[in-house]
């Protein structure tokens, strides 16, 4: 059932990770669309249109990863302490925090994207969306080489 | 009386609870992951396996800024702080860092 909701969990986690990155790149990239390149194209996209998708995918995918984290604690943390991975712990005690402060700037994240924001709050709406973006990458990265150093039973 | 939610004073107030549980070790409660149980409070109860703050952590957090977000008015931050909201995720972030640095020495 783990190993289920854990496959979910990192699906989850990759369409996060391309509508974040995505609305990111456009987002600081700010300049209009003038050629058909592969980068003007990936980035000349309707912003707004990513906001509620990254809200949605970034709830489920921490709720799926709450869900999975007492077993991570149990079958996989107490291994990685036996074994002197201190490191490991520490790049996991990370993500769990990154992932949680990532929820609050949920509600901030929607109203920078709201019209009415638009002049006031560029650089705000830019850089919440960045600090979002690093925490979806972390913690994907940080979970796949976890997982690939010890994997749930 | 209409509630108005603010989500610049939910994150502020977030952050600032979230960083000052870890800080201090103050969970509103732990979870045992071997007996499925909790207790409340920052106390670990003994003979019950590992227990897992993070739950209790972000609980205390989400639940202390809700409250916050609703008394304080949205625009006191909005002008307050136009363009540096950024400054203190990013800070709560680099505190985390700090913190978890015994696990890498």
């Amino acid at each position: 059932m783990m190993i289920a909701v854990l496959i979910v969990h990192g699906l989850l986690a990759v369409a996060l990770l391309g509508a974040i990155t995505h609305q990111c790149l456009s987002a600081l990239r700010a300049k209009p669309v003038r050629t058909l390149s592969f980068v003007d194209r990936y980035t000349g996209v309707n912003q707004r249109a990513f906001t509620w998708a990254v809200v949605m995918l970034y709830g489920t995918t921490t709720l799926l990863g709450a869900i999975i984290y007492p077993s991570y604690r149990l079958n996989v943390r107490v291994p990685f302490e036996e074994m002197s991975l201190g490191w490991a712990v520490g790049l996991f005690e990370l993500k769990e925090h990154f992932g949680g402060l990532g929820l609050c700037l949920l509600p901030v994240y929607v109203w920078l994207w709201q019209p009415q924001q638009t002049q006031s709050h560029a650089r705000d709406r830019g850089v919440i969306t960045a600090i979002l973006a690093f925490i979806v990458w972390w913690d994907f990265l940080v979970g796949h080489v976890l997982n690939n150093i010890r994997g749930l039973p | 009386m209409k509630l108005h939610f603010s989500p610049i004073g939910f994150m502020l107030a977030y952050c600032l609870v979230y960083i000052a549980a870890l800080l201090w070790d103050l969970p509103a409660f732990l979870y045992y992951p071997l007996d499925g149980q909790f207790s409340w409070g920052p106390a670990v109860v003994q003979g019950l396996g590992p227990a897992m703050a993070w739950y209790g952590i972000m609980a205390e957090a989400a639940l202390i800024a809700a409250i916050l977000a609703v008394i304080v008015p949205d625009r006191w931050f909005a002008d307050r702080m136009q363009n540096v909201l950024w400054t203190v995720p990013v800070a709560a972030m680099l505190i985390c860092t700090f913190l978890m640095r015994t696990f890498f020495g």
